[in-house]
Parts: C-alpha cells; structure tokens; sequence
C-alpha cells in the first residue's frame, strides 16, 4: 500500500508539476508571470463559458420549478456530465494507460500492477474533476439556494460529484484492458489500437444517440413522468446513466430516501472500482507492456529513394508520425469520423422525432435561403475545430525538436508543411461532413460545394491562428506524447479562437444576410471576407515564424 | 571553416552563464576535439553554432555565412549529430533518410549511392526499414550519423559521436573523420573519451564553466610537461584557469 501511495504522489507532482512550480516560484519569475498571465486568459474564457452555461441551467429551472420538477436540474447536468466523461473517457484510459512513456519505467518497479494501474487511472479520474465540477456546481448552487439547502446538501452535493466520474471512467477502463489486451496479441499494434479505438468510440457515441432516439416525444410529459417516480421513466433514465437518477435522489430528496440513493451511488462506484482492479490485476501489464515491444523484422520492405519538396517533406513526416503514433492518431483524426458522425445523428438518431422531421422541411421549404449554408457551414466548421494536429503541431516535436531547428531550411517553409498537415486532417473532415449533410437534410450539389468551400476556407485563419500560438510558446518538455496533446493548453487555446472566430464571422454575416441579398452574393461575400483573413492571418504566421523559430530553445 | 567570436549565453535571465565570451576558430582540414567537464558549456556552444539555440552575444560563421544572418546556408554547409538519440522513433530510418536528402537538397542521382554507401558502412542496410522505434541506441546514432553524412557539408559537428557506437563503427567512423578531413573538409567534435581525442584531433579545446581555458595541439598543451591529454585536462578543470590559451 505504501508502494502505491509513494507512485500516486510521484505521479501527481509530475502530472501537474508541483516541484517545477516550486523551482519557477523562486527561481524563474519571469516563467511564472508567464504561466499565471496564460492561466489568467484561460480563466477568463472559461468564467465566460461558465456565465452562460449557468444562464441556461437558471433558465431550465425556471421552467421546470412551473412544473414542479426543479431537480430535473441536477438530473440533466449529471447526464450530460457522464456522458462526455465516458466519451472522452476512453481517450484519457487509453493514452494515460497503456500509450504513456513511463509503462517501461512502471513495469521495472516492484510494485503491483493493479496497483499501477489504479495510480493512473486516479490520475484521469483527477483530471476529470474540474470538468465534473464545472458541469455540476452551477446547478447544484441554483438548486440549492432557491429550495433553501442547508450545509449538509452542499456537503453531500459534492461528495456525489466527485463520485460521479467514477463509473463512466471505470466503464471505459474495462473496454480499454479489453480492447488493449487483444492488441497485445496482434502483430500491427499500432494500427490495431487506432482502429480498435475509433470502433469503440463508434460504437458508444451510437448506443448514446440510440438511446436518445427513444427518449418521450414530449419532454415537459416526461419531466412530470420523472416526477411522480414512475418506474418506467426511472427505467429508462437509468439506461442512460443510473448515477444521474441516484445522485438527483440523493441531493433532492430527504431522510432515508436521500440516504439509500447516496448509498447506491457509492456502493455501485465501490464495487465496479474493486471488480475493475481485480481484472486489471490480471490482464493490464501484459497490454501496456505490449504497446513497448516492436516486433522488428514485420517485413523486408524494399528501400525507396523517393525525393520531395521541402513543404511536401515536412507534409508527410507530420502525416506519419501522426498516423503511426495512437495517440496522436486518436487525437488529431477523430474529427474525420465526428464531424460525419454528428451530422449524420438527425437522420438516424431521431427520424421520427417530429421536431427533426420540422427542420427536414423548414431546409426543404427554405434552401434558397442564404443563411442556410452559412448556418450549416458554420455548424461544420464548428466541428472541425476540434483538431489539435495544429495547434500542437511544435509541441509534438518534444526532443526532435532539434532537427527542425537544424536543418537548412526557412522556418516559414517548415510552418507551411506542418499546417498543409493539419489543414489537410480539417479538410477531409469537412467534405466527409458537408456531403454527409447533404444526404441528412437532402441539400442540393451546388449548396454543398458552397458549404465545402467556406467551411474549408474558414478553417485556414484559424489553423494559423492555432500554429501562431504554438510557436509563439510550444510545449516541448514532455515525457509521453499525450502531455504533448491533450495536456497542452495551446490545443484549448487554438479552439477557443477558432469558436470565437466562427461567432464573430457569424455575426457579420447575420448583418449581411439581413440585407436581403441572394444567396450567390451572400456566399460571394463571405468567400471573400474568409479568403482576406486566411491571407491576412497566413501572412502574420509567416512573417512571425523566422522570429518565433529563433526563440525557441531546444 | 568555422569561426566563432567573443560567444556568449546565459540562461536563467543571466543568472547561469553558460558560455562566456569565447573566441575560437577551427581551420579546413582539421579535426577538432572539444572536452570539457560536465556541464563546462560544450553542448550549448555546439547548440548555438548549429542554430539551435539562439546567440546572446557573439558570432559565428560556418564556411564564411554567419548562422543567425544566413542561417540556411550555415546549416547546408555543416552536418550535425547530437549527443541524444532523439530522433523521430515512428518513422523508417530510411523514411528519416530521405526526409533529410529533401530538406538538405541531395540531388536523386546521388541519393541512393550515399544513402547506401552510409548504411552499408555502419551495417544498418537490413534495418533501414524497419521503424526507429525498434533501433538500438547505437543503432539510432547510426542513422543520425547517416543523416548528417548525407549531403557532404564541408564540416561536421559531432556531439560525443562515438557514444553507443560498437567498436567496428566506432572505428569506420574514425576512418571517416580522417578521410573526409584529407580533402579538406573539418570536424568538429566532443568528446569525454580522452584517449579518442588524443589520438585523433590536430588540435584541441578545452572549455571550463563556460570559457576556453586552452587551445592548441597536443604538444602545445604538453609544454606544461605533462605527458597525457588525460593529466593535462584534469590539471587545467580543476584549476579552472588558462594557462594554454
């Protein structure tokens, strides 16, 4: 037991640097004001993110306390909770679990693998916490004050909070010690562990839109349903997610009944946690181990002597390193299979929703209309955002980072290698998306082109933006590539201005659509105010990359 | 081939002065050993004459370009082999050689003969094809080597070369320092290993917390009357001061 506690805290620090924050506190000021100014920006956009979304659940209880059903707050707000936590969830197992550097250095150590794996995985499920809190505290604060809450639910408010992560988390360790111990068996490993992953994010993102598709055609008749404790409504919530029901209980009821809820949520995170490590136990090291063995002599592939141009070599070293490294790979390329995959979910997810079936008409009724395509496009390019292969783009160098600043070669040359490669990931996923869309809301050929072309076009100044960012102060000090990625504040930070982009082009065009212009000159337009920022911002990366290569030290 | 004047870099907003004021120039045809204790600034200087690290204060010039004012044509003009193994893992060595021909210009013609030449020479032609991943740390430095090899620059800088490389390369590596050196062309190189540079630098370097407290040939810095490269080096680190320069 003390072997494990000694590897959590060792991780912990590590993690989030506690000595390197001690070491700049009293050695690098300059670092430091760094460090706070970035986190300061940061926290400004995420109170900004919070401001609204409590406004919403502050509307949504307003409407369901006319019903009687103000709880419904915390039932919502844990569901949606859960349900990215055990999206993403599989994505934080799977790179902190068995794609991390430190596997060889924690196989080597005298210490149980249950008990490694359980060091790693209370490291995702701290990582996990602020997003869990974030989701939870807003409504539990509204619930709270307005039914006058004493101390004791605030207590147990966030008692059940940090529960909550625990079974889509642990749900996602067990797909993953599945998935990763049929790769250790397998000859192509990596690719065995890109794909295995892709499918089973597949597969819960379509047994999620499955259930969804099943939810009452009248929400106000199901909150009241929910109300009156119908069993059959219990049933179905808790096929979604049951600690949402047990936690809504829990906060919202009293007595016993409020005891019995909180128990269920505790006992049932108790004994998945205790059944997972039993299985990790016996199966985890032999798939994390795995991932550190390359079996040499896969083929005797024939040596090629083929030459390319500078950018186009830069191109293709970022295009194979990323799709050779799983992490990378699970990263950068989910947006090809998302942005698809969310346009596609109106037509299956709820065909008979009435409401769809309105909006099917109202685009069939309304396709001469201008804003159409810039609403679609604008939802595409929205999606395509969530792409960190550029805005991580000299992060993921780490200790490579010294041929780039090696060879011969202009950094302006380099930059336009690296953001034709992740420009070119955005892309795919753009047309995948647009023509998706076309057979979803059965948009014409020409609305399509349209829709392809600006959402493409939109996606250029915000992948200079994004790569700006990343060099201006990469993070190249890692020791496994999903530091590099999904703990690089440069990822948030390239999405946050891609959204506030696309909101601040969105209301340009709003204005200009209100003009009562047809539809090819509104598209003429905005093309050519796209097209002018994607010049303007392409310029400023160029003009920047000489200085910004030279300030970076390897 | 290579000139550096009055260098400087401090790290830490000044704080740890890395490299302090020094001033060295290294001839064509000549095989240069720089030692130096751990710590006494090698790798940063080298970081800084490959363009790596940005200069403080200073110049350098690499056959006749300044690195920070011409630094394409520096770099063409150099090959360079850390003293880390790090190197893109998920790529072929030979996907890793061929990015290299192309960012360095090797003409096609030549390309496979020199890719060849090299991975034959350090017996790296059957795992050319197989990821770096699955190298050795000798083997990676292999193919670093091979790499910086590839477009015959008239100097090479070499970052403890010799580490991890097995006798037989190690030795091939020798071989080609000198020969390479024969028609004119320069290296550059560190080492700890004080026997290698005793027997194979025209002249050599010595750099202490950050200045070069001596230069020349082996008989030069032998005046002192000491006998060995080993009992020169030791006597000069401790003391900390130039005595040779």
């Amino acid at each position: 037991m003390r072997n494990f506690f000694s590897l959590l805290k060792l991780q912990i620090n590590n993690e989030y640097g506690i000595s390197y924050f001690r070491y700049i506190v009293k050695k690098d000021k300059k670092a430091l004001f760094k460090g706070l100014g970035i986190g300061f920006i940061i926290l400004i956009a995420l109170v900004q993110l919070l401001g609204v979304y409590s406004f919403m659940i502050w509307q949504l209880y307003k409407g369901a306390a006319v019903l009687n059903v103000s709880q419904v707050v915390l039932t919502v707000s844990s569901i949606i909770s859960g349900v990215f936590l055990l999206f993403f969830g599989i994505f934080y197992i799977l790179s902190s679990l068995f794609l991390a550097k430190d596997t060889e250095f924690l196989a080597s150590l005298p210490i149980k693998q249950g008990s490694v794996f359980l060091s790693k995985f209370i490291l995702v499920l701290l990582s996990e916490y602020p997003f869990a809190f974030f989701l939870m505290m807003p409504p539990v604060i509204i619930y709270g004050t307005q039914t006058g809450k004493g101390p004791l639910y605030y207590v147990l408010a966030i008692i059940c909070t940090l529960f909550l992560p625990l079974l889509p988390l642990l749900f996602s360790a067990i797909l993953s010690l599945l998935l990763m111990n049929a790769v250790a068996r397998s000859k192509r490993r990596d690719l065995i562990t890109i794909v295995g992953s892709f499918i089973l994010m597949v597969i819960i993102f379509a047994g999620e839109n499955y259930i969804a598709s099943r939810l009452p055609e009248n929400p106000q008749e199901f909150v009241v349903e929910l109300l009156k404790n119908s069993s059959m409504v219990i049933d179905f919530m808790g096929r979604i997610f049951p600690p949402s029901i047990w936690l809504t209980k829990a906060l919202s009821l009293t007595g016993w009944d409020s005891f019995v809820n909180f128990a269920y949520l505790i006992l049932s995170s108790a004994v998945f946690l205790g059944a997972v490590y039993l299985l990790a136990s016996f199966i985890y090291q032999k798939g994390a181990v795995a991932q550190l063995e390359t079996l040499s002599k896969t083929r005797k592939a024939k040596l090629t002597y083929s030459g390319s141009s500078h950018v186009m070599a830069m191109f293709k070293n970022e295009w194979r390193v990323i799709l050779r490294t799983p992490v990378y790979a699970l990263n950068s390329l989910t947006v090809i299979i998302m942005a698809p995959l969310m346009m596609l979910f109106p037509k299956f997810g709820a065909a008979g929703d009435p409401d769809i079936q309105a909006l099917y008409n109202l685009i069939q009724n309304e396709r001469t209309q201008p804003g159409l395509i810039l609403i679609v496009a604008g939802i595409i390019s929205g999606f395509a955002l969530i792409n960190p292969a550029v805005s991580t783009s000299i992060s993921r160098e780490g200790k490579n980072i010294w041929v780039l600043k090696n060879i011969p070669v202009k950094p302006e040359v380099m930059v336009k290698g690296k953001l034709l490669a992740g420009f070119s990931i955005s892309f795919v996923a753009v047309v995948l998306a647009s023509f998706v869309t076309m057979y979803s809301f059965k948009l014409t050929i020409i609305q399509t082109a349209m829709i392809i072309i600006l959402s493409s076009v939109a996606q250029i100044p915000v992948c200079a933006i994004s790569l700006l960012i990343d060099i201006i102060k990469p993070k190249l000090t890692w020791s496994n590539p999903q530091e590099a990625i999904k703990q690089n504040m440069n990822g948030v930070l390239g999405m946050l201005i891609g959204i506030a982009f696309l909101l601040a082009i969105g209301v340009i065009l709003f204005f200009i659509v209100m003009t009562g212009l047809n539809v090819y000159t509104i598209f003429g337009i905005a093309l050519v105010l796209l097209a002018s920022l994607s010049y303007t911002s392409l310029r400023i990366l160029y003009a920047y990359a000489e200085k910004g290569f030279r300030k970076i030290e390897a | 081939m290579l000139k550096i004047s009055n260098l400087s870099k401090s790290y830490s907003k000044g704080a740890v002065k890395a490299v302090d004021n020094i001033s060295l120039e290294v001839r064509p045809g000549e095989i240069f050993g720089f030692l130096g204790p751990n710590g006494a600034g090698k790798t940063t200087t080298i970081k800084m004459i490959t363009g790596i690290l940005p200069i403080d204060e200073g110049t350098i010039t690499v056959n006749g370009y300044d690195i920070e004012k011409e630094p394409v044509k520096a770099k063409k003009s150099m090959g360079f082999v850390p003293d880390s193994h790090d190197v893109y893992e998920r790529l072929r060595g030979i996907e890793y050689l061929n990015f290299i021909a192309d960012v360095y210009d090797v003409p096609s013609k030549d390309r496979k003969e020199r890719i060849n030449k090299y991975l034959e020479m350090f017996g790296m032609k059957e795992a050319a094809s197989e990821p770096i991943k699955s190298y050795s740390h000798g083997m990676k430095q292999k193919i670093i080597l091979t790499g910086a090899l590839l477009h015959n620059p008239p100097l090479w800088i070499l970052d403890e070369p010799m580490t991890g490389l097995d006798p037989k390369a190690a030795h091939l590596l020798k071989e080609e320092m000198h020969q390479h050196c024969a028609k004119g062309n320069t290296v550059f190189f560190s080492t700890h290993v004080l026997e290698v540079a005793e027997k194979l630098c025209d002249r050599i370097g010595i750099i202490n917390k950050g200045k070069i407290i001596a230069v020349g040939t082996l008989d030069e810095l032998r005046k002192s009357g000491d006998s060995s490269l080993e009992s020169i080096f030791l006597k000069l680190t401790e003391e900390g001061s130039g005595e040779y320069a």
